[in-house]
């Protein structure tokens, strides 16, 4: 016995289309009907293999995937995404270059997202576990006025993806990097250089959690405000460091 | 353990236990599929971005609702994926707007929407193909009235507005419609007992 409980009613169903009462007296009868339950995930089914895989195909951009690793990150266990604290180093080796945020941006009123994520960031990791409104914290800042900056370099052609998400009206920031490779030497780590009135500061290792994802908050000697560059290099960690190594250079996002 | 081969089965078993790598692996399987039919429905592709976020999201939290005896898992993505794009209709209270982006824009997409192996790339697109033809044999006034409830989240009664037929057409046409579409997969020979095309 399949449809002929509800005739007119199982494939407007499946398909979203009947109106609240419709949906409703549908909804009863499917749920207390094995046949039309069956009945109604085969058409359903059937509309999905068909319709859904009709769709030119279409590829969303390779940030899309940094930033769902970004979100699944904030679900894991702090130990994933916790940052490490950071190592800094005041060496100016480089001229000061144009600031890359125009100014104008910050003089907006201050955007209490981007400052509520920044402390729910750092106040979950001391936290054993995101939930979900925690998680929803980057997407709120993602959304709010923000420049993001797009990791650039020979790092891309090896199937890594990163941004900086810059708030235009708070202070603060966030790195994004995707696709980092576990199998790097015990000497070595992934590094982020930052450079602001020609001295640069450094944050790492970047230690990636299980999916090559890493993120950090970035804040004081960190924040990308007023940057004039933002490197992610690979580097020796066991010897000292004063500026990015040229030969390591993976990619420059400002 | 080596995720980028493995069968969808083992990976929602990793997805259940926590692994991160796993839905990572779902992702790049299916983003592409769920990517075309949020930006088919939506229309532009900022919202269909945070779209398919949400969707590998849904299914990293919800992976133990999935139950493969009632379907493949690509169709639970992109009923999951629908749910949600005919939700943001719904809100916005608008019908998708034109697809971004040129023909040739779209095209140039094609070649790396999918696959880089030339062999894979030919079955999907057979694939399709077989699909497109089962479509194209429904009546053209079945095929209007499924297709604007499924892309465009239309309710029947705004199908019959839109459409200026008689409620009751409308119902007939989708229910038809469905019916035959189902007869078609299974005439394909792509549709199992539960009715789904084959996946990895």
């Amino acid at each position: 016995m399949t449809e002929k409980h509800c005739p007119d009613l199982l494939a407007g169903y499946c398909l979203d289309a009947l109106d609240p009462a419709e949906r409703d007296q549908a909804a009863a009868h499917v749920a207390g009907c094995p046949d039309c339950s069956q009945e109604a995930a085969t058409l359903a089914n059937c509309l999905h293999a068909t319709l859904g895989h009709e769709c030119l195909p279409v590829s969303p951009s390779p940030l899309a995937r940094t930033r769902f690793l970004a979100r699944l990150a904030l679900e894991l266990a702090p130990e994933d995404v916790r940052p490490v604290a950071p190592v800094i180093v005041q060496t100016p080796v480089r001229p000061l270059r144009q600031l890359f945020v125009p100014r104008w941006l910050f003089a907006v009123a201050a955007v209490p997202a981007f400052a509520a994520l920044l402390f729910a960031v750092g106040w979950l990791g001391m936290k054993h576990q995101y939930d979900d409104q925690h998680a929803n914290l980057l997407a709120d800042a993602l959304r709010a006025p923000h420049a993001a900056m797009v990791l650039q370099g020979p790092a891309v052609q090896h199937g890594m993806t990163g941004e900086v998400i810059v708030p235009t009206s708070a202070n603060g920031g966030l790195l994004i990097v995707a696709g980092l490779s576990h199998n790097v030497s015990s000497h070595m780590g992934y590094v982020c250089w930052l450079e602001k009135a020609g001295h640069w500061s450094l944050w790492g290792p970047l230690t990636p959690d299980g999916s090559g994802l890493a993120m950090f908050v970035m804040n004081g000697a960190m924040d990308p405000h007023h940057a004039s560059a933002l490197e992610i290099t690979l580097e020796h960690t066991d010897r000292p460091m004063a500026n990015p190594t040229g030969a390591m250079l993976l990619g420059t996002v400002l | 353990m080596q995720y980028a081969e493995a069968p969808d089965d083992v990976l929602m078993a990793g997805v259940r236990r926590g692994d991160s790598r796993a839905i990572a692996t779902l992702y790049d399987r299916y983003s592409n599929l769920v990517f075309s039919l949020g930006l088919r429905m939506l229309g532009n592709r900022e919202s269909t971005e945070e779209l398919v976020q949400e969707v590998f999201l849904r299914a990293w939290r919800q992976a133990g609702t999935y139950q493969p005896a009632l379907g493949r898992l690509s169709n639970w993505l992109l009923g999951i994926t629908r749910n949600l794009a005919v939700d943001e209709l719904r809100r916005r209270g608008a019908r998708p707007q034109r697809s971004e982006g040129d023909p040739e824009e779209q095209l140039a997409h094609i070649a790396s929407a999918t696959t880089d192996d030339p062999a894979e790339q030919v079955a999907i697109g057979s694939r399709r193909e077989e699909i497109r033809r089962a479509l194209d044999s429904l009546p053209p006034p079945q095929r209007q009235v499924i297709e604007l409830a499924y892309y465009s989240g239309l309710t029947q009664a705004e199908i019959a507005a839109q459409l200026g037929d008689p409620l009751g057409t409308v119902k007939t046409r989708m229910r038809l419609a469905s019916h035959k579409l189902r007869e078609l997969l299974r005439e394909m020979d792509q549709v199992s007992p539960s009715g789904v095309v084959e996946d990895k």
